[in-house]
Protein backbone atom coordinates (compact mmCIF):
# COMPACT_ATOMS: atom_id res chain seq x y z
CA UNK A 1 0.00 0.00 0.00
CA UNK A 2 1.73 3.22 -1.01
CA UNK A 3 0.36 6.54 -0.43
CA UNK A 4 -2.70 7.64 2.14
CA UNK A 5 -5.37 5.44 2.34
CA UNK A 6 -8.71 5.90 0.55
CA UNK A 7 -10.86 5.93 3.85
CA UNK A 8 -8.89 5.63 7.75
CA UNK A 9 -9.42 6.17 10.81
CA UNK A 10 -7.41 6.70 14.12
CA UNK A 11 -8.73 6.22 17.92
CA UNK A 12 -13.05 6.60 17.10
CA UNK A 13 -14.34 6.18 19.70
CA UNK A 14 -18.67 6.27 20.49
CA UNK A 15 -20.75 5.28 23.09
CA UNK A 16 -24.90 5.60 23.65
CA UNK A 17 -26.41 6.47 27.03
CA UNK A 18 -22.97 5.48 28.35
CA UNK A 19 -22.67 2.01 27.23
CA UNK A 20 -19.44 2.21 24.79
CA UNK A 21 -20.12 0.77 21.29
CA UNK A 22 -16.55 1.56 19.77
CA UNK A 23 -13.73 1.76 21.90
CA UNK A 24 -10.13 3.00 19.79
CA UNK A 25 -10.98 1.94 16.31
CA UNK A 26 -8.33 2.61 13.82
CA UNK A 27 -8.01 1.22 10.22
CA UNK A 28 -7.28 1.92 6.58
CA UNK A 29 -8.67 1.14 3.58
CA UNK A 30 -6.94 1.38 0.33
CA UNK A 31 -8.30 3.03 -2.70
CA UNK A 32 -10.17 0.61 -4.71
CA UNK A 33 -10.08 -1.90 -2.46
CA UNK A 34 -13.52 -4.01 -1.01
CA UNK A 35 -13.41 -4.10 3.42
CA UNK A 36 -16.01 -6.03 4.21
CA UNK A 37 -16.92 -5.72 8.08
CA UNK A 38 -17.59 -9.14 10.23
CA UNK A 39 -18.49 -9.59 13.64
CA UNK A 40 -21.73 -10.52 15.39
CA UNK A 41 -24.07 -8.28 16.09
CA UNK A 42 -24.36 -5.38 18.43
CA UNK A 43 -20.23 -5.45 17.77
CA UNK A 44 -20.02 -2.24 16.53
CA UNK A 45 -19.91 -2.77 12.72
CA UNK A 46 -23.04 -0.58 11.65
CA UNK A 47 -22.06 1.91 14.20
CA UNK A 48 -18.52 2.29 12.62
CA UNK A 49 -20.36 2.54 9.40
CA UNK A 50 -22.57 5.19 10.03
CA UNK A 51 -20.09 7.14 11.73
CA UNK A 52 -17.99 7.06 8.29
CA UNK A 53 -21.72 7.91 6.70
CA UNK A 54 -21.48 10.95 9.19
CA UNK A 55 -24.92 9.91 10.10
CA UNK A 56 -22.86 9.59 13.90
CA UNK A 57 -20.52 11.67 15.15
CA UNK A 58 -17.89 10.09 17.29
CA UNK A 59 -16.68 11.23 20.51
CA UNK A 60 -13.27 10.93 19.84
CA UNK A 61 -11.31 10.40 17.13
CA UNK A 62 -10.40 11.24 13.27
CA UNK A 63 -11.35 10.33 10.25
CA UNK A 64 -10.88 10.87 6.79
CA UNK A 65 -11.76 10.03 2.89
CA UNK A 66 -9.61 11.03 0.04
CA UNK A 67 -7.93 13.41 1.75
CA UNK A 68 -10.49 15.24 3.54
CA UNK A 69 -11.17 15.03 7.01
CA UNK A 70 -14.36 13.68 7.66
CA UNK A 71 -16.55 16.73 9.25
CA UNK A 72 -13.79 18.81 10.71
CA UNK A 73 -11.39 21.24 8.97
CA UNK A 74 -7.89 22.35 10.64
CA UNK A 75 -7.55 25.86 10.78
CA UNK A 76 -4.96 27.47 13.05
CA UNK A 77 -3.62 24.79 14.71
CA UNK A 78 -6.91 22.77 15.54
CA UNK A 79 -10.08 20.91 13.90
CA UNK A 80 -13.20 23.03 13.52
CA UNK A 81 -16.42 21.25 13.09
CA UNK A 82 -17.57 21.67 9.22
CA UNK A 83 -20.92 24.00 9.06
CA UNK A 84 -24.01 22.15 7.94
CA UNK A 85 -23.33 22.90 4.25
CA UNK A 86 -20.24 21.89 3.84
CA UNK A 87 -21.20 18.61 5.84
CA UNK A 88 -23.90 17.95 3.07
CA UNK A 89 -21.29 18.59 0.44
CA UNK A 90 -18.28 16.16 1.77
CA UNK A 91 -21.40 13.27 2.24
CA UNK A 92 -21.34 13.29 -1.40
CA UNK A 93 -18.43 11.58 -1.72
CA UNK A 94 -19.95 8.77 0.41
CA UNK A 95 -22.54 6.46 -1.28
CA UNK A 96 -24.67 5.00 1.33
CA UNK A 97 -26.66 1.59 1.23
CA UNK A 98 -29.08 0.86 3.86
CA UNK A 99 -30.22 -1.72 5.06
CA UNK A 100 -33.88 -0.91 4.90
CA UNK A 101 -33.42 0.85 1.09
CA UNK A 102 -34.86 4.06 1.97
CA UNK A 103 -35.44 4.66 -0.91
CA UNK A 104 -38.00 8.07 -1.69
CA UNK A 105 -41.60 6.70 -1.48
CA UNK A 106 -43.09 9.39 -3.71
CA UNK A 107 -40.51 9.20 -5.96
CA UNK A 108 -40.21 6.62 -9.06
CA UNK A 109 -37.21 4.62 -9.32
CA UNK A 110 -35.71 6.78 -11.89
CA UNK A 111 -36.64 10.00 -10.01
CA UNK A 112 -34.78 8.39 -6.76
CA UNK A 113 -32.09 7.91 -9.10
CA UNK A 114 -31.75 11.15 -10.52
CA UNK A 115 -32.52 13.31 -7.60
CA UNK A 116 -28.91 13.99 -6.27
CA UNK A 117 -27.85 15.04 -9.17
CA UNK A 118 -30.46 17.03 -10.33
CA UNK A 119 -31.45 18.55 -6.99
CA UNK A 120 -27.94 18.68 -5.45
CA UNK A 121 -25.00 18.64 -7.86
CA UNK A 122 -27.32 21.09 -10.11
CA UNK A 123 -26.76 19.17 -13.47
CA UNK A 124 -28.42 19.65 -16.30
CA UNK A 125 -32.00 16.83 -16.45
CA UNK A 126 -31.49 15.53 -19.57
CA UNK A 127 -27.76 14.28 -19.30
CA UNK A 128 -28.55 12.97 -15.39
CA UNK A 129 -31.84 11.08 -16.81
CA UNK A 130 -29.73 9.26 -19.80
CA UNK A 131 -27.15 8.21 -17.00
CA UNK A 132 -29.63 7.36 -13.94
CA UNK A 133 -31.39 5.24 -17.12
CA UNK A 134 -27.98 3.41 -17.94
CA UNK A 135 -27.16 2.81 -14.11
CA UNK A 136 -30.46 1.26 -13.64
CA UNK A 137 -30.09 -0.83 -16.89
CA UNK A 138 -26.29 -1.49 -15.13
CA UNK A 139 -28.42 -2.87 -12.11
CA UNK A 140 -31.05 -4.59 -14.15
CA UNK A 141 -33.85 -2.22 -13.69
CA UNK A 142 -34.27 -0.66 -17.02
CA UNK A 143 -37.88 -1.53 -16.88
CA UNK A 144 -38.81 -0.55 -13.62
CA UNK A 145 -37.97 2.53 -13.97
CA UNK A 146 -41.01 3.80 -14.03
CA UNK A 147 -41.88 2.26 -11.07
CA UNK A 148 -42.76 3.42 -7.38
CA UNK A 149 -40.46 1.60 -4.79
CA UNK A 150 -43.98 -0.12 -2.86
CA UNK A 151 -44.64 -1.59 -6.11
CA UNK A 152 -41.11 -3.17 -6.66
CA UNK A 153 -39.90 -6.20 -4.53
CA UNK A 154 -36.93 -5.84 -1.86
CA UNK A 155 -34.61 -7.27 -3.55
CA UNK A 156 -35.46 -4.96 -6.25
CA UNK A 157 -35.62 -1.40 -3.93
CA UNK A 158 -31.81 -2.46 -3.10
CA UNK A 159 -30.50 -2.43 -6.33
CA UNK A 160 -32.38 0.84 -7.47
CA UNK A 161 -30.93 2.11 -3.95
CA UNK A 162 -27.25 0.97 -4.98
CA UNK A 163 -27.88 2.67 -8.48
CA UNK A 164 -28.73 6.16 -6.40
CA UNK A 165 -25.45 5.88 -4.70
CA UNK A 166 -23.79 5.50 -7.57
CA UNK A 167 -25.26 8.42 -9.43
CA UNK A 168 -23.36 10.92 -7.47
CA UNK A 169 -20.56 9.04 -8.30
CA UNK A 170 -19.14 8.73 -4.73
CA UNK A 171 -15.48 8.11 -3.75
CA UNK A 172 -16.39 5.42 -1.64
CA UNK A 173 -19.61 3.12 -1.12
CA UNK A 174 -20.80 1.66 1.92
CA UNK A 175 -23.14 -0.99 2.68
CA UNK A 176 -24.52 -1.62 5.88
CA UNK A 177 -26.38 -5.26 5.99
CA UNK A 178 -27.63 -4.74 2.08
CA UNK A 179 -28.92 -8.01 1.93
CA UNK A 180 -30.04 -8.42 5.76
CA UNK A 181 -34.24 -7.89 5.00
CA UNK A 182 -34.08 -9.65 1.93
CA UNK A 183 -35.91 -12.68 0.83
CA UNK A 184 -33.52 -15.45 -0.12
CA UNK A 185 -34.23 -15.22 -4.15
CA UNK A 186 -33.25 -11.66 -4.00
CA UNK A 187 -30.11 -12.02 -2.33
CA UNK A 188 -28.34 -13.44 -5.23
CA UNK A 189 -29.11 -9.96 -7.48
CA UNK A 190 -28.28 -7.88 -5.39
CA UNK A 191 -24.71 -9.74 -3.88
CA UNK A 192 -24.20 -9.46 -8.23
CA UNK A 193 -24.88 -5.92 -8.65
CA UNK A 194 -22.21 -5.34 -5.57
CA UNK A 195 -20.04 -7.45 -7.19
CA UNK A 196 -19.97 -5.63 -10.66
CA UNK A 197 -19.13 -2.29 -8.40
CA UNK A 198 -16.25 -3.84 -6.70
CA UNK A 199 -15.12 -4.95 -10.07
CA UNK A 200 -15.62 -1.67 -11.29
CA UNK A 201 -12.94 -0.21 -8.68
CA UNK A 202 -15.18 1.63 -6.48
CA UNK A 203 -13.47 1.58 -2.71
CA UNK A 204 -16.39 -0.32 -0.43
CA UNK A 205 -17.00 -0.91 2.81
CA UNK A 206 -19.36 -3.65 3.48
CA UNK A 207 -20.86 -4.32 6.88
CA UNK A 208 -22.40 -7.99 6.02
CA UNK A 209 -23.34 -11.90 7.72
CA UNK A 210 -22.65 -13.07 3.58
CA UNK A 211 -19.31 -14.97 4.64
CA UNK A 212 -18.96 -16.48 1.46
CA UNK A 213 -19.32 -13.01 -0.23
CA UNK A 214 -16.82 -12.01 1.73
CA UNK A 215 -14.87 -14.63 0.97
CA UNK A 216 -14.73 -14.37 -2.74
CA UNK A 217 -15.42 -10.25 -2.74
CA UNK A 218 -13.55 -9.10 -0.06
CA UNK A 219 -9.53 -8.10 -0.04
CA UNK A 220 -9.94 -7.25 3.41
CA UNK A 221 -11.69 -8.33 6.70
CA UNK A 222 -12.40 -6.30 9.83
CA UNK A 223 -13.40 -8.31 12.29
CA UNK A 224 -15.35 -6.64 15.29
CA UNK A 225 -15.85 -8.11 18.73
CA UNK A 226 -17.18 -5.32 21.36
CA UNK A 227 -16.68 -2.45 20.12
CA UNK A 228 -12.77 -3.08 18.91
CA UNK A 229 -11.23 -4.46 15.75
CA UNK A 230 -10.20 -7.81 17.17
CA UNK A 231 -8.85 -8.59 13.55
CA UNK A 232 -7.60 -6.89 10.04
CA UNK A 233 -6.29 -9.41 8.02
CA UNK A 234 -6.37 -10.28 4.09
CA UNK A 235 -9.62 -11.98 3.28
CA UNK A 236 -8.36 -15.48 2.68
CA UNK A 237 -5.41 -15.05 5.70
CA UNK A 238 -8.96 -14.41 7.70
CA UNK A 239 -11.05 -17.12 6.42
CA UNK A 240 -8.16 -19.62 6.07
CA UNK A 241 -6.48 -19.34 9.60
CA UNK A 242 -8.08 -16.77 11.41
CA UNK A 243 -5.79 -15.14 13.98
CA UNK A 244 -8.23 -13.94 17.29
CA UNK A 245 -10.23 -16.30 19.22
CA UNK A 246 -12.83 -14.24 19.01
CA UNK A 247 -13.00 -14.71 14.99
CA UNK A 248 -12.49 -18.55 15.39
CA UNK A 249 -15.74 -18.48 17.47
CA UNK A 250 -17.76 -16.86 15.03
CA UNK A 251 -16.56 -18.69 12.02
CA UNK A 252 -17.17 -21.83 13.61
CA UNK A 253 -20.37 -21.03 15.09
CA UNK A 254 -21.83 -19.67 11.45
CA UNK A 255 -20.09 -22.70 9.49
CA UNK A 256 -21.99 -24.89 11.86
CA UNK A 257 -25.50 -22.54 11.36
CA UNK A 258 -25.26 -22.45 7.44
CA UNK A 259 -26.83 -19.30 6.24
CA UNK A 260 -29.60 -20.15 3.80
CA UNK A 261 -28.91 -18.04 1.21
CA UNK A 262 -25.58 -20.00 0.63
CA UNK A 263 -26.61 -23.35 0.83
CA UNK A 264 -29.86 -23.29 -0.95
CA UNK A 265 -28.64 -21.11 -4.18
CA UNK A 266 -27.79 -23.79 -6.46
CA UNK B 1 -58.14 -37.74 1.48
CA UNK B 2 -61.67 -38.70 1.88
CA UNK B 3 -60.75 -42.46 3.10
CA UNK B 4 -59.53 -41.28 6.86
CA UNK B 5 -63.04 -40.14 7.57
CA UNK B 6 -65.44 -41.99 8.92
CA UNK B 7 -68.44 -40.83 6.14
CA UNK B 8 -67.95 -39.64 3.10
CA UNK B 9 -66.87 -36.36 3.48
CA UNK B 10 -66.71 -35.21 -0.30
CA UNK B 11 -70.57 -35.58 -0.15
CA UNK B 12 -71.27 -33.66 2.61
CA UNK B 13 -68.93 -30.85 1.36
CA UNK B 14 -70.67 -30.96 -1.54
CA UNK B 15 -74.16 -30.73 -0.16
CA UNK B 16 -73.36 -27.79 2.34
CA UNK B 17 -72.12 -25.72 -0.87
CA UNK B 18 -75.30 -26.70 -2.61
CA UNK B 19 -77.12 -24.63 0.41
CA UNK B 20 -78.28 -21.54 -1.00
CA UNK B 21 -77.13 -18.50 1.77
CA UNK B 22 -79.31 -16.15 3.37
CA UNK B 23 -79.23 -12.87 4.67
CA UNK B 24 -80.33 -12.16 7.75
CA UNK B 25 -83.28 -9.29 7.52
CA UNK B 26 -81.43 -5.69 8.30
CA UNK B 27 -83.78 -5.28 11.51
CA UNK B 28 -81.62 -2.27 12.75
CA UNK B 29 -81.34 -0.72 9.56
CA UNK B 30 -85.07 -0.55 8.49
CA UNK B 31 -85.68 0.92 11.96
CA UNK B 32 -83.67 3.54 12.61
CA UNK B 33 -84.19 5.05 8.76
CA UNK B 34 -87.60 5.37 9.70
CA UNK B 35 -87.19 7.15 12.45
CA UNK B 36 -84.20 9.52 11.12
CA UNK B 37 -87.03 10.12 8.32
CA UNK B 38 -89.72 10.45 10.61
CA UNK B 39 -87.68 13.52 12.93
CA UNK B 40 -86.43 14.57 9.56
CA UNK B 41 -90.04 15.16 7.92
CA UNK B 42 -91.19 17.07 11.32
CA UNK B 43 -88.33 19.30 11.25
CA UNK B 44 -89.17 20.49 7.68
CA UNK B 45 -93.04 20.80 8.52
CA UNK B 46 -92.10 22.87 11.44
CA UNK B 47 -89.92 25.11 9.69
CA UNK B 48 -92.57 25.22 6.73
CA UNK B 49 -95.18 25.76 8.80
CA UNK B 50 -93.53 28.41 11.41
CA UNK B 51 -92.87 32.29 11.44
CA UNK B 52 -90.82 32.08 8.13
CA UNK B 53 -91.55 34.01 5.32
CA UNK B 54 -89.90 32.04 2.48
CA UNK B 55 -90.39 34.61 -0.19
CA UNK B 56 -87.59 36.76 1.87
CA UNK B 57 -84.89 33.69 1.87
CA UNK B 58 -85.56 33.78 -2.11
CA UNK B 59 -85.20 37.34 -2.11
CA UNK B 60 -81.93 37.79 -0.27
CA UNK B 61 -80.18 34.23 -1.39
CA UNK B 62 -78.81 36.49 -4.36
CA UNK B 63 -78.61 40.14 -2.54
CA UNK B 64 -75.47 42.66 -3.19
CA UNK B 65 -74.69 42.63 0.44
CA UNK B 66 -74.96 38.63 1.03
CA UNK B 67 -72.83 38.14 -2.10
CA UNK B 68 -69.92 40.28 -0.78
CA UNK B 69 -69.78 38.45 2.42
CA UNK B 70 -69.60 35.42 0.86
CA UNK B 71 -66.67 36.68 -1.02
CA UNK B 72 -65.12 38.30 2.40
CA UNK B 73 -65.70 34.97 4.14
CA UNK B 74 -64.39 33.07 0.89
CA UNK B 75 -61.07 36.24 1.07
CA UNK B 76 -60.48 35.89 4.96
CA UNK B 77 -60.69 31.67 4.99
CA UNK B 78 -57.83 31.37 2.52
CA UNK B 79 -55.69 34.66 3.90
CA UNK B 80 -56.12 32.94 7.73
CA UNK B 81 -55.30 29.57 6.36
CA UNK B 82 -52.01 30.29 4.08
CA UNK B 83 -50.99 32.00 7.54
CA UNK B 84 -51.49 29.64 9.49
CA UNK B 85 -49.70 27.09 6.98
CA UNK B 86 -47.01 29.30 6.94
CA UNK B 87 -46.69 30.22 10.63
CA UNK B 88 -47.68 26.67 11.20
CA UNK B 89 -44.77 24.71 9.25
CA UNK B 90 -42.53 26.94 11.27
CA UNK B 91 -44.05 25.77 14.80
CA UNK B 92 -44.01 22.53 13.89
CA UNK B 93 -40.15 22.58 12.65
CA UNK B 94 -39.22 24.15 15.60
CA UNK B 95 -40.94 22.36 17.66
CA UNK B 96 -38.79 19.03 16.29
CA UNK B 97 -36.07 21.12 16.04
CA UNK B 98 -32.65 19.54 18.25
CA UNK B 99 -31.88 23.33 19.93
CA UNK B 100 -33.64 24.36 22.70
CA UNK B 101 -34.86 27.95 21.66
CA UNK B 102 -37.00 27.08 18.44
CA UNK B 103 -38.03 23.91 20.47
CA UNK B 104 -39.13 26.39 23.54
CA UNK B 105 -40.74 28.97 21.53
CA UNK B 106 -42.98 26.42 19.57
CA UNK B 107 -44.28 24.77 23.06
CA UNK B 108 -44.97 28.14 24.27
CA UNK B 109 -46.66 29.47 21.46
CA UNK B 110 -48.65 26.47 20.93
CA UNK B 111 -50.10 26.21 24.99
CA UNK B 112 -50.73 30.02 24.46
CA UNK B 113 -53.09 30.61 21.50
CA UNK B 114 -54.54 27.06 21.81
CA UNK B 115 -55.19 28.12 25.05
CA UNK B 116 -57.21 31.39 24.91
CA UNK B 117 -60.60 31.42 23.31
CA UNK B 118 -60.52 32.48 19.47
CA UNK B 119 -63.08 35.27 19.72
CA UNK B 120 -60.91 36.91 22.60
CA UNK B 121 -57.40 36.83 20.22
CA UNK B 122 -60.13 38.59 18.06
CA UNK B 123 -60.82 41.20 19.99
CA UNK B 124 -57.40 41.76 22.33
CA UNK B 125 -56.06 42.18 18.08
CA UNK B 126 -58.65 44.42 17.53
CA UNK B 127 -58.04 46.56 20.73
CA UNK B 128 -54.20 46.36 20.63
CA UNK B 129 -54.59 50.37 20.23
CA UNK B 130 -55.21 49.99 23.95
CA UNK B 131 -51.67 48.74 24.56
CA UNK B 132 -49.66 49.94 21.98
CA UNK B 133 -51.32 53.29 20.39
CA UNK B 134 -48.56 53.65 17.78
CA UNK B 135 -46.33 50.40 15.58
CA UNK B 136 -43.51 51.41 13.63
CA UNK B 137 -40.01 50.46 12.90
CA UNK B 138 -37.26 53.15 14.49
CA UNK B 139 -36.55 55.11 11.80
CA UNK B 140 -39.38 54.30 9.48
CA UNK B 141 -41.86 56.43 11.32
CA UNK B 142 -44.67 55.40 13.15
CA UNK B 143 -48.74 54.86 12.26
CA UNK B 144 -51.35 54.80 14.67
CA UNK B 145 -52.56 51.40 15.53
CA UNK B 146 -55.88 51.99 15.06
CA UNK B 147 -55.65 53.11 11.16
CA UNK B 148 -53.31 49.76 10.74
CA UNK B 149 -55.44 47.15 13.20
CA UNK B 150 -58.73 47.12 10.67
CA UNK B 151 -61.36 44.65 11.06
CA UNK B 152 -59.52 42.68 8.21
CA UNK B 153 -55.69 42.32 9.89
CA UNK B 154 -57.51 41.70 13.01
CA UNK B 155 -59.29 39.25 11.66
CA UNK B 156 -56.53 37.55 9.74
CA UNK B 157 -53.97 37.67 12.92
CA UNK B 158 -56.63 36.48 15.51
CA UNK B 159 -57.48 33.75 13.26
CA UNK B 160 -54.05 33.02 11.14
CA UNK B 161 -51.95 33.08 14.11
CA UNK B 162 -54.46 31.18 16.06
CA UNK B 163 -55.01 28.27 13.43
CA UNK B 164 -51.22 28.32 13.06
CA UNK B 165 -51.06 26.46 16.63
CA UNK B 166 -53.41 23.28 15.45
CA UNK B 167 -51.59 23.24 11.81
CA UNK B 168 -48.47 22.58 13.75
CA UNK B 169 -49.45 20.25 15.67
CA UNK B 170 -50.66 18.28 12.30
CA UNK B 171 -47.72 19.21 10.32
CA UNK B 172 -45.58 18.05 13.26
CA UNK B 173 -47.75 14.94 13.60
CA UNK B 174 -46.59 14.73 9.51
CA UNK B 175 -43.38 15.31 9.85
CA UNK B 176 -42.77 12.69 12.66
CA UNK B 177 -44.58 9.81 10.71
CA UNK B 178 -41.89 9.69 8.01
CA UNK B 179 -39.19 7.13 8.53
CA UNK B 180 -36.19 8.57 9.83
CA UNK B 181 -34.46 6.81 6.98
CA UNK B 182 -35.82 8.97 4.92
CA UNK B 183 -33.79 12.02 6.37
CA UNK B 184 -30.95 9.54 6.24
CA UNK B 185 -31.05 8.84 2.84
CA UNK B 186 -31.95 12.32 2.02
CA UNK B 187 -28.58 13.55 3.38
CA UNK B 188 -26.37 10.78 2.19
CA UNK B 189 -27.41 11.86 -1.08
CA UNK B 190 -26.01 15.73 -0.07
CA UNK B 191 -29.47 17.35 0.92
CA UNK B 192 -29.10 19.92 3.70
CA UNK B 193 -31.92 19.97 6.36
CA UNK B 194 -34.02 22.81 4.55
CA UNK B 195 -33.84 20.80 0.94
CA UNK B 196 -34.78 17.48 2.47
CA UNK B 197 -37.88 18.65 4.07
CA UNK B 198 -38.80 20.19 1.13
CA UNK B 199 -38.26 17.77 -1.34
CA UNK B 200 -38.41 14.34 0.19
CA UNK B 201 -40.07 14.77 3.69
CA UNK B 202 -42.80 17.50 3.43
CA UNK B 203 -44.04 15.71 0.09
CA UNK B 204 -44.15 12.60 2.13
CA UNK B 205 -46.00 13.78 5.00
CA UNK B 206 -48.41 15.44 2.78
CA UNK B 207 -50.58 12.35 2.11
CA UNK B 208 -50.89 12.36 6.28
CA UNK B 209 -51.67 15.90 7.05
CA UNK B 210 -53.90 16.59 4.16
CA UNK B 211 -57.16 15.29 5.63
CA UNK B 212 -56.86 17.03 9.01
CA UNK B 213 -56.11 19.98 6.82
CA UNK B 214 -59.06 20.07 4.50
CA UNK B 215 -60.80 19.72 8.20
CA UNK B 216 -59.22 22.59 9.12
CA UNK B 217 -59.76 24.78 6.39
CA UNK B 218 -63.62 24.11 6.25
CA UNK B 219 -63.37 24.62 10.13
CA UNK B 220 -61.71 28.11 9.56
CA UNK B 221 -64.76 29.03 7.11
CA UNK B 222 -67.12 28.48 9.61
CA UNK B 223 -65.01 30.24 12.02
CA UNK B 224 -64.62 33.55 10.20
CA UNK B 225 -68.16 34.45 11.54
CA UNK B 226 -66.40 35.29 14.28
CA UNK B 227 -65.28 38.09 12.91
CA UNK B 228 -68.27 39.44 12.58
CA UNK B 229 -67.90 40.90 16.21
CA UNK B 230 -65.17 42.59 15.09
CA UNK B 231 -67.12 44.73 12.24
CA UNK B 232 -65.00 42.47 9.21
CA UNK B 233 -68.08 42.58 6.57
CA UNK B 234 -68.31 38.55 6.09
CA UNK B 235 -71.68 36.76 5.36
CA UNK B 236 -73.55 36.83 9.04
CA UNK B 237 -72.24 39.89 9.87
CA UNK B 238 -74.28 41.16 6.11
CA UNK B 239 -76.92 38.86 6.75
CA UNK B 240 -77.22 40.79 10.89
CA UNK B 241 -77.00 43.92 9.28
CA UNK B 242 -80.10 43.25 6.78
CA UNK B 243 -82.44 41.87 9.82
CA UNK B 244 -81.75 44.67 12.26
CA UNK B 245 -83.33 46.57 9.91
CA UNK B 246 -86.20 44.44 8.34
CA UNK B 247 -86.37 41.79 11.67
CA UNK B 248 -86.52 38.57 9.24
CA UNK B 249 -84.12 36.87 11.67
CA UNK B 250 -84.51 33.79 10.84
CA UNK B 251 -85.17 34.01 7.06
CA UNK B 252 -81.44 35.95 7.08
CA UNK B 253 -79.58 33.27 9.21
CA UNK B 254 -80.99 30.49 6.60
CA UNK B 255 -79.63 32.67 3.29
CA UNK B 256 -76.01 32.89 5.53
CA UNK B 257 -76.31 29.16 6.36
CA UNK B 258 -77.20 28.20 2.75
CA UNK B 259 -73.97 29.77 1.68
CA UNK B 260 -71.31 28.59 4.38
CA UNK B 261 -72.79 24.81 3.45
CA UNK B 262 -72.23 26.11 -0.20
CA UNK B 263 -68.63 26.81 0.43
CA UNK B 264 -67.70 23.63 2.51
CA UNK B 265 -69.35 21.27 0.19
CA UNK B 266 -67.57 22.60 -2.65
CA UNK B 267 -64.61 22.11 -0.65
CA UNK B 268 -64.72 18.67 0.20
CA UNK B 269 -64.54 17.22 -3.34
CA UNK B 270 -61.64 19.70 -4.11
CA UNK B 271 -60.22 17.71 -0.70
CA UNK B 272 -60.47 14.37 -2.47
CA UNK B 273 -58.57 15.63 -5.42
CA UNK B 274 -55.46 16.83 -3.23
CA UNK B 275 -55.56 13.38 -1.44
CA UNK B 276 -55.49 11.59 -4.64
CA UNK B 277 -52.54 13.85 -6.20
CA UNK B 278 -50.32 13.50 -3.13
CA UNK B 279 -51.30 10.01 -2.66
CA UNK B 280 -48.88 8.78 -5.68
CA UNK B 281 -46.21 6.09 -4.96
CA UNK B 282 -48.88 4.54 -2.14
CA UNK B 283 -50.20 0.93 -3.08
Amino acid sequence: MTGAPAIWARGVAKSFGGAPVLRDVSFDVARGSVVCVLGASGSGKTTLLRCLAQLETPERGVMGIEGELLGHVERGGALHKLPARSLALQRLRTGMVFQRFNLFGHMTALRNVMEGPVTVQGRPRAEVEREALALLDKVGLAHRAGHYPAQLSGGQQQRVAIARALALRPAAMLFDEPTSALDPESVGDVLAVMRAVAESGVTMVVVTHELAFAREVADRVLFMDGGSIAEDAPAETFFAAPGHPASRAFLAAALSRPNPSETIAP
Amino acid sequence: MTGSFSYDFAEEAERLCALPVRRRPAWGHIVSATLIVVVCAWIVRAFALGQIEWRYVGAFLFAPSILRGLGATLLMSACAMALGLVVGLGLAVGRLSSSLVPRWFSIAYIWLFRGVPVILQLLVWFNLALIFPHVGLPGLGEVRTVDVMTPFLSALLGLGLNQAAYIGEILRGGLQSIDRGQYEAAEMIGMTRGVALRRIILPQAMRVVIPPLGNEFINMIKLTSLASMIQYPEILHNAENIYYANTRVMELLIVAGFWYLMAVTVLSPLQHLLERRVSRGSL
